[in-house]
């Protein structure tokens, strides 16, 4: 009887020790990833994924055929997909 | 989800099932307790003496396994491993309520130990089932956002 009482005192000391570390990595990475994940969305929201994105549209552009209606195509499509997943990008002008 | 709003969810969460679970679980030993001080000196013995806390650890570690196992892993193979180490930890928490339950109705002489035995394996168990549920949260808020640990 003591035995068993003695190892049920054991046993659940270890489980609880060791939940509650797990628990707390687990918490502790979770809080990681979500606070880097909020730091990239304000940077982009700030910087503004604008810059990034048209200097990709533009070298696009400027490496291959200069076609006005090209230029319209892709900036169309990328502001409406920039609306799409929530980016507020400022209009870009098309003087390069 | 910003940080603030899970910590907020999470808490509400623990509350939740610290006040309506774990502490409204003790809410017949409580009013037990409190008729028996109107005609004697109460003791542990008088309120515990049955094995009633071995029944509400039991169902509490019960709860909380059920809400283990109803966490969608998501190919998450961390989430995976962490719950099934829970679910095996709370069946053994199980195991040792209804091992001293047991003892509890068919040893009289031992229950000044089995009592304390059973203060024990309470808090364990109530201690055990909010860290669970507090990762069923956790797990939960990270399929929802996509993430994977």
């Amino acid at each position: 009887m003591n035995d068993f009482v003695t190892l049920i005192y054991v046993v659940t000391s270890i489980i609880l020790v060791v939940s509650s570390i797990i628990v707390f990595i687990t918490y502790r990475e979770v809080k990681k990833v979500l606070n880097e994940r909020i730091s990239a969305a304000k940077k982009i929201n700030s910087e503004g994924s604008t810059v990034k994105y048209h200097k990709t549209f533009f070298t696009l552009v400027n490496n291959n055929t200069s076609n006005s209606m090209l230029e319209d195509l892709i900036l169309a499509i990328f502001l409406h997909s920039s609306t799409f997943i929530g980016v507020q990008p400022k209009k870009p002008s098309l003087q390069h | 989800m910003e940080h603030n709003k899970m910590r907020k969810k999470i808490w509400i969460k623990g509350l939740i099932w610290l006040l309506f679970s774990v502490i409204g679980s003790l809410l017949p030993f409580f009013i037990n307790s409190s008729y028996l001080s109107l005609e004697k000196k109460v003791f542990f013995v008088d309120i515990f003496g049955e094995g009633g806390l071995f029944l509400v650890s039991t169902t509490l570690c019960l709860v909380s396994m059920g809400e283990l196992m109803g966490i969608d892993y998501k190919d998450n193979i961390r989430i995976k491993s962490i719950t099934i180490l829970f679910v095996f930890c709370s069946i053994l928490i199980i195991i040792f309520t209804t091992i001293s339950y047991i003892f509890t109705l068919q040893h009289p002489l031992d229950k000044e130990i089995l009592i304390k035995l059973a203060h024990w394996l309470f808090f364990v168990s109530a201690f055990f089932s909010t860290l669970s549920i507090l990762f069923t949260e956790w797990a939960e808020i990270l399929n929802s956002q996509g993430i994977s640990l």
